[in-house]
């Protein structure tokens, strides 16, 4: 009986909980309805700024603020309010809207004044975050069709002021059909869109379409055919930002990985790794790390604890961390349950192929530590530790480990056995030599690439004295540019899960 | 249409017993037919697709046969576009689709095109692996990386098909080179018998032949592998490589300003 009561009790404080929260959720939601919905509107007022002035910069932070910070907090409701609000163009209006009730009731306040804007920029950029909120609400088939239409109309206009928004709405249009296993579908439109930026010199739509493009290639595993175009193709290095940046090394890096050049492909995924954003972007760090791991396990190296150990990577580097326990210490059996236990996830990761590749190197490894430990040892003993299948085999197996110099030793036919060589100095070879021309040149190799990343402030050459309140907007602007390797970005995040 | 496929079909049987004189005769009539197709969408152009893949393929399997490695990678180039998963879909699957990408999978390995072997096992769908056509290739690069040659001569004997010979035979000449080399670095020598094991050579007249290519001395049935020591590390000095690298660093530090 008594617990009857407290549950009673309990239901009746929770019920009345539940309507104090209800209220105050109300509110908040109201205003945050009203602060997402005025910073839109800034934003909105930057993109008109850019259409009059000329200048990419408004964009590019209006841009940025929406798409990291608000894009969460889009409701029907606001983006209506919006496009009401802002848009002249009756028609692309009740497009929008259209699309928009599909979602969700949509209901007309009369209270707001008509807008009055009709610069292209501002009606792309509206039609670009209604792709966005559609593709976040799952709603695919309406968001591909709304990122067509909104393709179609950039390529209809000329204006070097749509470049940033075309290049994130080729983004969105490409991710859409991806969302929908379409991809091969849109190959050739990305392609000749590629072509047009190249020839309009229009640097960021090149890079983010040259990535789309490879990142097509390779979702259908056709590496020859990415190969050959990042070959025929160059990446706008000098004005693009850091994410595409990232994301077309990491791209070379799954190719050279294939096609055996692992050295290579290692140095490009350290690259993609610096330049990914640090606390952000875990999907993208994510895939490079994975990656990383079977490049330096192919490589013949063992990837430190610490890349394992990384807070937000910890859980999923969980099995590519049993994958390197077994190859380092050389045992195939415990090689293979591995690979059987976690096949599907090497298998979505697009790593089983190249780990299936790890099979010699756990032989190699094996082999190593047998050498290191032992100055004479019998094959058969040798067969016994390696889980091989006869002598004869090890014998060979062991033959083409000391052609290929991972051990140092000589096969004694006769009594079966293999004598390790002497040790000699590691000092008085060549190895430091070595070791320190590869640090040495990455350093240099840094500080050239730093000079030629700076950057005069736009205006330094125009010499005007700045009145106070320029100079308050350049000072917020560097501020924001401080800013942008730290807020970039849960697109990357979206994109590499 | 039935004309052509009268053709079409004397050409298959004739590459199937091996007749070369019948086959060479009907391939460039063949081959001028399909010039004729037009393509197009719909559905007439089923027939034409599988009349000129049929073609394609035999004529991969009458080039490999008659070792003119150039005409099959021509056909090969041709008959992969109907591979692909637009065409997969529309035309019935074909019986010796799996025989001709394992036998160009056999061609990069065999040429050593280790990349475009690799490029081209990702191509290849995970379930088709466990098929024998491909699966052999792909066992055969394990054991070729490994280094476990013995199971490489005994891969010879259960190929899926006799085409894949042809290939083989062009590998084991790679491949005796590679025991070779490590035979010199392993061993410091080595009893005959060993070696004619070792090398898979029939008779020891032709392992004298080898080793004579090779500069191994034959000395009461022992082949000795190594000539002498050489000369330690220590005292060489690879002064091509420091000076270069020096004056890099020269040149960096002085750019800098």
């Amino acid at each position: 009986m008594s617990n009857n009561k407290d549950i009673t009790m309990k239901d009746e404080s929770s019920s009345i909980e539940i309507k104090l929260n209800e209220t105050e959720n109300k509110k908040k939601n109201e205003i945050t309805v009203t602060s997402v919905l005025s910073e839109l509107k800034n934003a909105v007022g930057l993109i008109e700024k850019t259409g009059t002035s000329k200048e990419q910069r408004f964009m590019v932070r209006a841009l940025r603020t929406t798409l990291s910070s608000l894009r969460k907090k889009f409701t029907t409701l606001i983006l209506q309010q919006l496009i009401f609000t802002t848009l002249s163009n009756s028609l692309l209006n009740d497009q929008l809207i259209e699309y928009l009730s599909k979602i969700d009731t949509v209901e007309l306040s009369s209270d707001e004044k008509k807008g009055n804007s009709n610069l292209p920029e501002v009606e792309i950029y509206l039609q670009l975050l209604v792709t966005i909120f559609l593709i976040d609400k799952k709603n695919y088939e309406l968001a591909t069709e709304c990122a067509s239409s909104l393709i179609n109309r950039i390529q209809s206009f000329n204006r070097r002021t749509l470049f940033p928004l075309g290049a994130k709405a080729f983004f969105y249009y490409s991710r859409c059909f991806e969302l929908q296993n379409r991809l091969s579908e849109i190959r050739g439109i990305l392609l000749a869109a590629h072509r047009t930026a190249c020839l309009r010199h229009d640097e960021e739509g090149q890079a983010t379409l040259l990535n789309l493009i490879l990142r097509n290639y390779l979702h259908y595993n056709m590496y020859d055919q990415a190969y050959k175009f990042s070959s025929k193709t160059s990446f706008p290095d000098a004005t693009v930002a850091g994410s595409q940046a990232a994301r077309y090394l990491y791209y070379q890096g799954c190719i050279k990985s294939i096609q055996l050049e692992y050295t290579e492909a290692y140095s490009v995924l350290m690259q993609a790794i610096r330049k990914a954003p640090q606390n952000s972007a875990t999907g993208f760090r994510l895939s490079v790390n994975k990656l990383l791991c079977i490049v330096q396990l192919l490589m013949g190296e063992i990837p430190q604890r610490s890349t394992f150990r990384q807070s937000d990577l910890r859980v999923a580097l969980k099995p590519y961390l049993q994958l390197t326990q077994a190859v380092r210490v050389g045992d195939l059996a415990e090689f293979h349950r591995v690979i059987k236990n976690f096949a599907d996830i090497f298998r979505k990761d697009k790593t089983y192929t190249l780990i299936q590749r790890l099979h010699h190197n756990v032989i190699k490894t094996g082999l190593r530590k047998i050498n290191l430990a032992y100055s004479r040892i019998h094959l058969s003993d040798i067969c016994k530790k390696l889980n091989l299948d006869n002598v004869a085999d090890a014998e060979f197996i062991v033959a083409k480990a000391i052609k290929d110099g991972v051990i140092d030793a000589i096969i004694d036919h006769e009594g079966g056995f293999i004598q390790s060589k002497e040790n000699i100095d590691i000092y008085s070879t060549h190895e430091p030599q070595e070791a320190f021309h590869k640090r040495i040149s990455f350093c240099l190799n840094i500080h050239n690439e730093a000079v030629k990343a700076q950057r005069f402030p736009a205006d330094a050459h125009k010499l005007s004295k700045e009145s106070e309140e320029a100079r308050k907007e350049r000072m917020k602007q560097e501020q924001e540019l401080a800013q942008n390797w730290v807020d970039e970005d849960d697109e990357d995040d979206e994109m590499f899960l | 249409m039935s004309l052509n496929q009268l053709d079409l079909d004397n050409f298959v049987d004739a590459v199937k017993v091996n007749n070369f004189g019948g086959a060479a005769a009907l391939l460039p009539k063949l081959k001028i037919i399909c010039t004729t197709f037009t393509f197009t969408e719909n559905q007439q152009g089923i027939y034409e697709k599988i009349f000129h893949r049929t073609l394609l393929e035999n004529a991969c399997l009458y080039y490999v046969k008659i070792k003119d490695i150039l005409g099959f990678n021509r056909n090969f180039a041709q008959v992969k576009q109907y591979y692909d998963e637009k065409h997969t879909s529309i035309l019935s699957p074909s019986q010796n689709h799996l025989l001709i990408l394992g036998l160009n999978l056999l061609h990069l390995l065999s040429s050593n095109q280790l990349p475009d072997f690799h490029t081209e096992l990702e191509l290849i769908p995970v379930e088709m692996h466990k098929d024998p056509h491909i699966r052999h290739p792909i066992q055969f690069e394990q054991y070729l990386m490994e280094g476990a040659y013995n199971k490489l001569w005994s891969s010879r004997a259960d190929v899926p098909s006799e085409t894949y010979t042809v290939f083989m035979d062009m590998m084991f000449t790679t491949v005796r080179s590679e025991i070779a080399e490590c035979l010199e670095k392993a061993y410091k020598n080595l009893s005959s018998e060993e070696a004619l094991k070792a090398l898979k050579f029939q008779s020891l007249s032709e392992l004298s032949e080898f080793c004579n290519e090779r500069d191994w001395k034959i000395v009461n049935n022992y082949i000795i592998l190594r000539l002498e020591e050489k000369k330690d590390a220590k005292s060489e000095l690879a002064a091509d490589k420091l000076i270069s690298q020096t004056l890099s660093y020269a040149r960096e530090l002085e750019r800098i300003v």
